[in-house]
């Protein structure tokens, strides 16, 4: 998809090129737009990064990952190479790890809420600090939703807590015309069945998107909901169908 | 490449047909479409390259249809308006037979007739009042969606046009409200059974809209309200709401699938 619906914008990607924070960039970029992406330390360069820099309109901007107080410093160094921001989007996914309520250990349990619930509420506090009239704030997360025999008790509450913060913050910024919203998808293990079986690691999510086409397809949805075509849509989360037809 | 590049740069923006052909060789049915939002989402998707039937449902609103016809055709798009009161199923059956013959088939089916509410309390509402409501804002739309999963081609798209009041509903609107929640929930009923096909099924729910329609219903106090508890602080233009519709139609949302996309400037 090319168009030239985000000409002249500036964009922040959060999360790991890699993931679908790559291939929004991309999308993003084929709509003209120039774009931060972030790079979170710990993250290894799988040729993401500079298949993604490789587009002059993408600049990679380094953080410490998972860190609350860099994240002012993130943004500061995405102004600095690209301008004033329209766009910001928090596409890094929480750890992929999954068990019973009785059986999650609390570092997991903090790690999911650290990266799913508090570090998207300051990534969102800083945007609606920055952004330009008329920006687009825009969340990556978990489903919310809570389908029997699914054992993701910390990412639901997690994305439950994020739904809470991008629908208030809606209503605390809509007077400058910023629009709050939200991308949600179920996780592939319940979509394929197996909810009980345990983690799988962020590289072979990624392969099994790239594998259905789904990180194209959700960087598409993103790129709309961050164009002029959805400016009437704003407070909601748009749940991204993941079954696949048989 | 260029020819796109010159579109843009001489701000031909009115020829997007010129910038996307994201529709060219579809055809879309468009229920009430002779004015307001029914009317501006023919002619978004005949921007995109559709062919787009224009129903509306009766004489009173045939000027009005051709009107719409002819706008689309002034902008390079080809457009039929055929007549069917979606209340009744054997009209709903004839239109996309009419629908069928024109164009071959029918990709996109965009359910927007509707309305026609009774504001009335619970108490009060007669059985008369609840059976037209349901009429045209259920039973009407179930038969559409059932001729919908028969004929439609694969890969095609099935979009409710529902109401906020649906998610909201307030005093008086009980019978209308109900109506259109059960519409929401066939809709999303169906999406899984028309999954297999490529095709998917949603419900774009609009907020308050400027319409002609909605100005003569509503007193200017009441959409001060409605303004005052909207974030982005003004009613929806019929284009706020064609622009969602139109993206729900195209291939890039083919992960949206019996979903219910509110487009109210965040009121809900």
């Amino acid at each position: 998809m090319q168009s030239h619906e985000l000409d002249g914008k500036v964009a922040l990607v959060t999360g790991a090129p890699h993931g679908i924070g790559g291939a929004i960039s991309h999308a993003l970029a084929r709509c003209g737009a120039s774009v931060a992406l972030n790079w979170p330390d710990g993250e290894a360069d799988t040729g993401a990064v500079s298949e993604a820099v490789a587009d002059t309109r993408i600049v990679a901007v380094r953080s410490r990952r998972d860190d609350t107080s860099d994240i002012a410093r993130m943004f500061d160094a995405a102004e600095h190479a690209l301008g004033p921001l329209d766009i910001v989007i928090n596409a890094m996914e929480p750890v992929q790890e999954w068990a019973d309520v009785a059986d999650l250990s609390l570092e997991t349990y903090d790690a999911i809420t650290q990266q799913a619930a508090k570090m998207p509420f300051f990534v969102l506090q800083q945007a609606a600090l920055r952004v330009c009239t008329d920006g687009r704030l825009l969340l990556v997360m978990p489903d919310a939703t809570l389908p029997a025999g699914f054992t993701g008790a910390a990412h639901a509450g997690a994305g439950a807590a994020a739904a809470v913060y991008l629908r208030v913050l809606a209503r605390e910024v809509g007077s400058r015309g910023i629009t709050v919203n939200a991308i949600s998808r179920k996780p592939h293990e319940y979509t394929t069945g197996h909810a009980s079986q345990p983690s799988t690691s962020a590289d072979a999510r990624v392969d099994r998107d790239r594998d259905h086409g789904m990180s194209g397809d959700i960087a598409a949805l993103t790129a709309f909901l961050a164009g002029p075509d959805a400016r009437w849509i704003n407070g909601q989360i748009l749940h991204v169908d993941s079954v696949r037809p048989a | 490449m260029a020819a796109e590049d010159d579109a843009f740069m001489s701000g031909n923006f009115a020829s997007r047909t010129i910038q996307t052909a994201a529709l060219a060789g579809r055809c879309a049915l468009v229920t009430g479409a002779s004015r307001g939002i029914g009317a501006e989402i023919a002619r978004r998707l005949a921007q995109s390259g559709a062919t787009v039937v224009v129903n509306y449902p009766d004489e009173t609103e045939s000027a009005h249809a051709k009107q719409t016809v002819a706008s689309i055709e002034e902008s390079g798009g080809r457009a039929f308006a055929f007549t069917a009161d979606v209340s009744d199923p054997q009209q709903i059956d004839a239109l996309f037979q009419q629908s069928i013959a024109v164009c071959g088939g029918i990709d996109i089916l965009v359910l927007n007739a509707g309305g026609d509410a009774v504001i009335r309390p619970v108490l009060e509402t007669t059985e008369a009042e609840f059976d037209r409501v349901m009429a045209l804002n259920a039973r009407g739309q179930f038969v559409a969606l059932q001729l919908a999963a028969r004929h439609l081609r694969d890969g095609g798209r099935i979009i409710f046009i529902s109401s906020s009041t649906a998610s909201q509903p307030y005093p008086g609107t009980a019978s209308y409200a109900g109506a259109k929640i059960a519409s929401e929930a066939y809709v999303r009923t169906l999406a899984r059974q028309v999954a297999k096909r490529d095709i998917t099924a949603n419900v774009v729910s609009p907020g308050m809209t400027a319409t002609e329609k909605m100005l003569s219903q509503t007193t200017e106090a009441r959409r001060a309200t409605v303004i005052a508890a909207t974030p982005l602080g003004r009613l929806a233009t019929t284009a706020d709401i064609a622009d969602v519709v139109h993206f729900v139609a195209t291939d890039a949302a083919r992960l949206l699938n019996g979903q219910v996309v509110h487009v109210n400037g965040g009121l809900l």
